[in-house]
């Protein structure tokens, strides 16, 4: 019942959305602020260090003040081009300033426009590592890196996966295994690769990049999809709309916040302009049943 | 018993020797050997690779791009400076035909869209150069998971990247090139 509840909620979204071939301000509220939830947000190709990330920043940061999220997964391409100290700082420091300076933690995937290196950067929390896991509260986050996807990865996500005893498992890495955007699309190569383990494991959701708009994507396999590469380019207009696409938005930049609490996920994308584009809650999946291998 | 026991004894003799000969005539297979020594090539690689990074401070989480910078390109200075005399072919030489053919495999199997897609980001501006580093400014273009799950398992520290149609060996340390092996990619017309 409350899963059909939730679907219709997301769905009254959804319609709401579309029906006016764009996103409209005045959409459902997405994200609740509960109370002990794990709030976070999800930004993409976001360090350009153009003004419309600076912006964007400024967004997440006036939303902060009312919605307290604790930290920022960044989902690659997290400083483009040159790669110079001042390049962390015109790109990545200085957009996001208050963010830091009110101790919120960025977590960083990978992207194919960073330097491998840059794994070490301390404030993006990889611990020199270019896959790596973390957790919060119910919650366990998988950091990929989809620019090599090669036999060793595969293999410490295998096990990672099937280790963990988190009720939500949620990946994140740079390029989308389903995607609608004109540029890129669905990355089919590492789909048939990871698809397999999130589906075995029981990922509830991915958050990926690299297609410069915002797309929610109808569940693939039971699992939700974001795409949300947006977070400083944009490519307007880009966003071919597919039997994939649940809603999408590819008119201005965009992050997404993302509350969990207890078995739901709330989520909220907001717009420079901060408009509210998308919105919903999803419920979480019923874990798979462990195979023997896993027991 | 004593009848039996010889009788066995020589059956076993003859058992030996006929595993002998077969050994000693199974033909090498030329091209798992080339392989062998690509792996044993890279190999030595890494080992110089650790062996220099030995004698510098490690390289450690900090806020400071700087260092972290600095790091990488004191490595590759002395990486260049101890492979002073490397070459295109060091590490891919003798294996060269069937990395193209791995390459051509898993082209062929791909529609001409995906094939597109897989090489979209590539870099095709610098053509690579053996100790040159990997262009700071150029994307580290995917290398499909399906190619990488069929090309010989590389050790940490070095990994396949595309620049152009070459396939190269790339130092993920030093961001160096250690290896080219040209024209692996094959044409594809739209």
């Amino acid at each position: 019942m409350r899963r059909f509840v939730a679907s219709i909620v997301v769905g009254l979204a959804a319609i709401a959305l579309t029906a006016r071939g764009d996103a409209q301000s005045g959409a459902p509220s997405g994200v609740p602020n509960l109370k002990d939830s794990l709030k976070f947000v999800a930004i993409g190709d976001n360090g350009t260090g153009d003004k419309p990330q600076y912006d964007l920043a400024e967004k997440m940061n006036a939303w902060r003040r009312q919605f307290p999220f604790e930290l920022v997964i960044m989902l690659g391409d997290n400083i483009y081009g040159r790669q110079r100290p001042q390049d962390f700082i015109d790109k990545f420091e200085n957009p996001y300033k208050p963010l830091l300076d009110a101790g919120v933690k960025f977590y960083a995937a990978l992207g194919n426009h960073d330097s491998q290196e840059n794994r070490f950067y301390k404030p993006w929390n990889m611990n020199g590592e270019r896959y790596y896991t973390f957790s919060r509260k119910n919650v366990k986050f998988f950091v990929l890196d989809s620019d090599y996807m090669d036999p060793k990865q595969l293999q410490w996500l295998d096990h990672e996966l099937k280790t963990s005893r988190d009720d939500w498992k949620i990946a994140y890495f740079h390029h989308p295994l389903y995607s609608s955007g004109g540029r890129h699309g669905s990355e089919v190569d590492l789909r048939v690769t990871l698809e397999p383990l999130f589906v075995k494991y029981g990922v509830n959701a991915v958050y990926s990049g690299h297609d410069h708009v915002y797309e929610r994507l109808k569940p693939q396999k039971g699992i939700y999809y974001f795409v949300s590469g947006s977070g400083g380019q944009l490519r307007p207009g880009d966003l071919r709309k597919s039997p994939l696409t649940e809603v999408g938005y590819d008119a201005e930049q965009t992050f997404m916040l993302n509350e969990i609490a207890g078995d739901e996920l709330f989520f909220q994308v907001i717009s420079r302009t901060g408009r509210t584009v998308d919105a919903g809650v999803l419920p979480r999946q019923p874990k798979p049943k462990p195979t023997d291998a896993q027991r | 018993m004593t009848v039996f026991r010889s009788k066995f004894v020589a059956i076993s003799a003859i058992q030996l020797i006929c595993a002998a000969v077969a050994a000693a005539q199974t033909p090498v297979n030329p091209e798992a050997e080339a392989m062998a020594l690509f792996s044993k090539r890279v190999a030595a690689y890494v080992a110089l690779q650790k062996k220099v990074e030995s004698t510098m401070p490690s390289q450690k989480s900090t806020g400071d791009p700087e260092r972290i910078k600095a790091h990488v390109a004191e490595l590759a200075e002395r990486m260049r400076s101890a492979r002073a005399d490397a070459k295109a072919g060091d590490c891919f030489a003798g294996a060269s035909d069937q990395f193209r053919r791995i390459i051509k495999e898993d082209a062929r199997e791909r529609s001409v869209r995906d094939a597109f897609a897989a090489m979209q980001e590539v870099p095709t501006r610098t053509a690579p150069r053996v100790n040159a580093s990997y262009p700071e400014t150029a994307a580290l273009a995917t290398v499909p998971p399906l190619i990488l799950q069929r090309l010989q398992r590389l050790p940490d520290g070095v990994e396949y990247r595309f620049m152009g149609r070459d396939l190269i060996l790339r130092d993920t340390k030093a961001n160096l090139i250690v290896d080219v092996l040209p024209g692996a990619v094959p044409t594809v017309s739209r």
